[in-house]
């Protein structure tokens, strides 16, 4: 039977954009209800405020979740949810901590919050507090992929909008060791999603592509976990429901292959927009004098071996926050790499976090060609809630500030001339703004999506399959298109097995007049308004000629391809592509 | 929700002034003996039901039959489904999945017993299942 309440819920929220309560005209209504302005104010102020209760639960659901005896996320700020975890677990977590180059400070306690088992494998849900953040870690016995840690700024519990906190979504446990033919996808043996919940809170309703499913809430969280998911299934909505109530959780998808990214948000950045003091070039005194600032950068650091970070003639280990795992190295070296000319002396910044490490480099003659702060976004994955970014900034700084799209605003750890911070993924478009010594705004940068947001044109309104074509063995292959948010057309194409591709072309006319390419046994592609005929050349001498339908080709291949030829309306030739083996 | 039954922004906003005038004319009618949040959403219910009386509806779509794929589909038959649903069973589905509302204060809302809820969604739902079913055919 199909489970429609999910496809009611997700449709109705998409098609009818809730209503923000304090746009709501109370003089409209005070001169319908033909009441006197001056003398019935203070009463109807009265009335709003009695059924504004029911709007307010809407538009501030922790409000309103307080309000009707749950609890906030105090366990998590103050308290130690869960259990001490036993003595192996820590121990195994202390000697992965202390291999790390960004350990987490302070020797931080594992709390056991969730235990269960699912399809014969055991998951272990931990939980730990560290500087300003508060961290998970899921342990999956016997599969790759684990452990996952995924960490969150305590601040974002302090101004919740709702009692239930994402902190990692569909991450995928049981990774198989075997290439997919083609482009086809595999599987995992089991993805987790996670996070937690402040007091009081009943249940964690998911709502993935195949059906709603219930997490399990403990000890101030929640895990749910999918055993053998569907290839590119994902979590698509998070609800908390509190004495029967549901509560939307603020939430990003984990993007999947061509098209399933996120697209960038609607709401509006907020914070300032103009800068108040132009700032040309801008330096950082320290590093052109070389001073030994943060730490030295270790010998055996996991990533000292890197390409990213040898070569370095001088180096540093920075922490910007105090309060965070993560650090910000800094180099000088004559790289000759990431887009700075070999010779040319180059300073690099890296974010060295748990998961990873990232970043770029600039020439020291212009350190700061842009503003007087450079920056980069990283996400370790597409299911983590919160990216960070970090960069470097200029003598002319004193300090910066971010501000999210829902109107909070937090100062941006600024030490060494490094900043780094982490965000929400959910909060965005975000602007961050650096001020001078004297509080004048001398940078502001705006944010419009997160590093896993779809940048790119991407299919916008119904596909519509245009080609099927069958190889000698009868299997069905299909190409179809949909418009492009760019104003031209995406096209997505799937062929026997499961392989597939896909992309967007523009309008442009100048854009090439025969793009296609072949998978095992397919031709596939687009082709330009003047090519209004595609001729196979096959390496046996055959040929066959097909006309492209609305641009596009979709042609199974018996043997080898040669060239491909495109002929105008005339029989003219105006495009070939050989794929003869050199 | 008033959009919902209105199937009209402007109409839903006008509805909802208009409830709220409605309620403080009346706020003396209010005798307690219910939840009062049940009274606010009955009020503008109705309101949102004036509104529709007023003009003639639309249907919000239609099932484009051409070939297609894709889970874009189903916003199309969803669509159509909310489009054909009678005005009762229409203002039950936006109550209960859009406003969230549980199906006791449904009942309050729209003057029946829990079981007509129920009934009104369970029918509502499988004229949804029967449109799903027919389109992936």
């Amino acid at each position: 039977m199909i489970d429609v309440e999910p496809l009611i819920q997700d449709r109705l929220d998409r098609r009818v954009p809730r209503v923000d309560p304090a746009g709501a005209d109370w003089n409209d209504v005070r001169r319908r209800a033909g009441a006197d302005p001056s003398s019935r104010r203070r009463s109807l102020l009265a009335l709003t405020a009695a059924v504004g209760a029911g709007a307010a639960i809407v538009a501030t659901p922790l409000g309103g979740a307080i309000a009707r005896g749950v609890g906030d996320f105090s366990a998590w700020l103050s308290g130690v949810p869960g259990k001490p975890a036993d003595r192996a677990e820590q121990e195994a977590f202390e000697r992965a901590n202390s291999r790390s180059w960004s350990a987490f400070p302070d020797g931080p306690k594992l709390r056991t919050l969730i235990e269960t088992e699912l399809a014969g494998r055991r998951y272990e849900l931990f939980g730990f507090r560290s500087g300003g953040s508060f961290c998970l870690r899921l342990v999956a016995r016997g599969l790759n992929g684990s452990p996952v840690v995924s960490c969150a700024p305590s601040a974002e519990l302090r101004g919740a909008a709702a009692p239930a906190l994402v902190v990692l979504a569909d991450h995928p446990f049981g990774l198989s060791h075997v290439i997919p033919v083609g482009r086809d996808y595999v599987a995992p043996a089991s993805s987790a999603t996670f996070g937690v919940v402040a007091d009081g809170v009943d249940a964690v309703e998911l709502v993935t592509d195949h059906g709603k499913r219930r997490a399990i809430v403990r000890s101030n969280a929640f895990v749910s976990i999918s055993a053998r998911p569907e290839v590119g299934e994902r979590v698509r909505k998070v609800f908390s429901l509190t004495a029967g109530r549901r509560v939307a959780v603020p939430f990003v998808s984990a993007p999947f292959g061509t098209w399933d990214t996120a697209a960038r948000p609607a709401a509006k950045p907020t914070g300032p927009s103009q800068v108040e003091r132009t700032i040309r070039g801008g330096r950082i005194g320290w590093l052109d004098r070389r001073e030994l600032r943060g730490e030295a950068v270790p010998d055996n650091a996991p990533y000292a071996g890197s390409p990213m970070v040898k070569g370095f003639e001088f180096a540093r280990l920075l922490t910007p926050d105090p309060e965070s795992h993560m650090r910000v190295l800094v180099g000088i070296g004559t790289l000759g790499r990431y887009g700075v000319k070999a010779g040319q002396s180059a300073v690099c910044s890296w974010l060295i976090s748990g998961g990873g490490g990232g970043g770029g480099c600039q020439s020291l003659a212009e350190l700061f060609p842009r503003g007087p702060f450079s920056w980069s976004q990283a996400l370790i994955g597409g299911g983590h809630q919160f990216e960070t970014i970090s960069g470097l900034a200029s003598d002319d700084v004193a300090r910066m500030e971010i501000f999210f799209a829902t109107g909070e605003r937090r100062p941006v750890p600024l030490r060494d001339n490094a900043f780094l911070v982490e965000a929400a993924r959910a909060k965005y478009p975000l602007r961050l703004v650096a001020y001078d010594v004297d509080g004048r705004i001398v940078a502001v940068e705006t944010f419009l999506g997160d590093a896993a947001t779809g940048a790119g044109p991407r299919p916008v309104g119904r596909w519509q399959t245009i080609l099927t074509a069958r190889d000698e063995q009868g299997n069905e292959a299909r190409l179809r298109i949909a418009p492009s948010s760019a104003g031209g057309i995406c096209h997505e194409f799937r062929l026997p097995g499961g392989a597939g591709g896909g992309g967007c072309v523009s309008k442009d006319p100048r854009r090439p007049k025969l793009a296609v390419g072949f998978s095992p046994g397919w031709l596939t592609g687009t082709v330009a308004p003047a090519v209004a005929a595609v001729e196979l050349r096959f390496a046996d001498g055959a040929r066959r000629r097909v006309t492209p339908t609305r641009g596009f080709v979709l042609v199974p291949l018996p043997s080898a391809l040669s060239l491909v030829v495109g002929f105008d309306a005339r029989g003219r030739t105006v495009a070939q592509r050989s794929f003869r083996r050199r | 929700v008033a959009t919902g039954i209105t199937g009209d922004p402007e109409l839903a906003r006008d509805a909802v002034q208009e409830g709220f005038a409605s309620l403080w004319r009346n706020r003396r009618s209010y005798r307690g003996d219910g939840p009062l949040e049940a009274w606010v959403w009955r009020v503008v219910v109705n309101a949102a039901r004036m509104q529709v009386r007023a003009v003639v509806p639309e249907p919000v779509a239609t099932i484009d039959h051409t070939d297609s794929n894709g889970a874009l589909d189903n916003d199309l038959v969803v669509d159509a489904w909310l489009a054909a649903l009678p005005d009762r069973q229409r203002t039950a589905v936006f109550l209960r999945y859009y406003a969230d509302l549980d199906y006791r204060r449904i009942a309050e809302i729209l003057g029946v017993e829990v079981g007509t809820v129920s009934a009104t969604l369970s029918t509502a739902h499988a004229a949804l299942r029967r449109s799903l079913a027919k389109e992936r055919r």
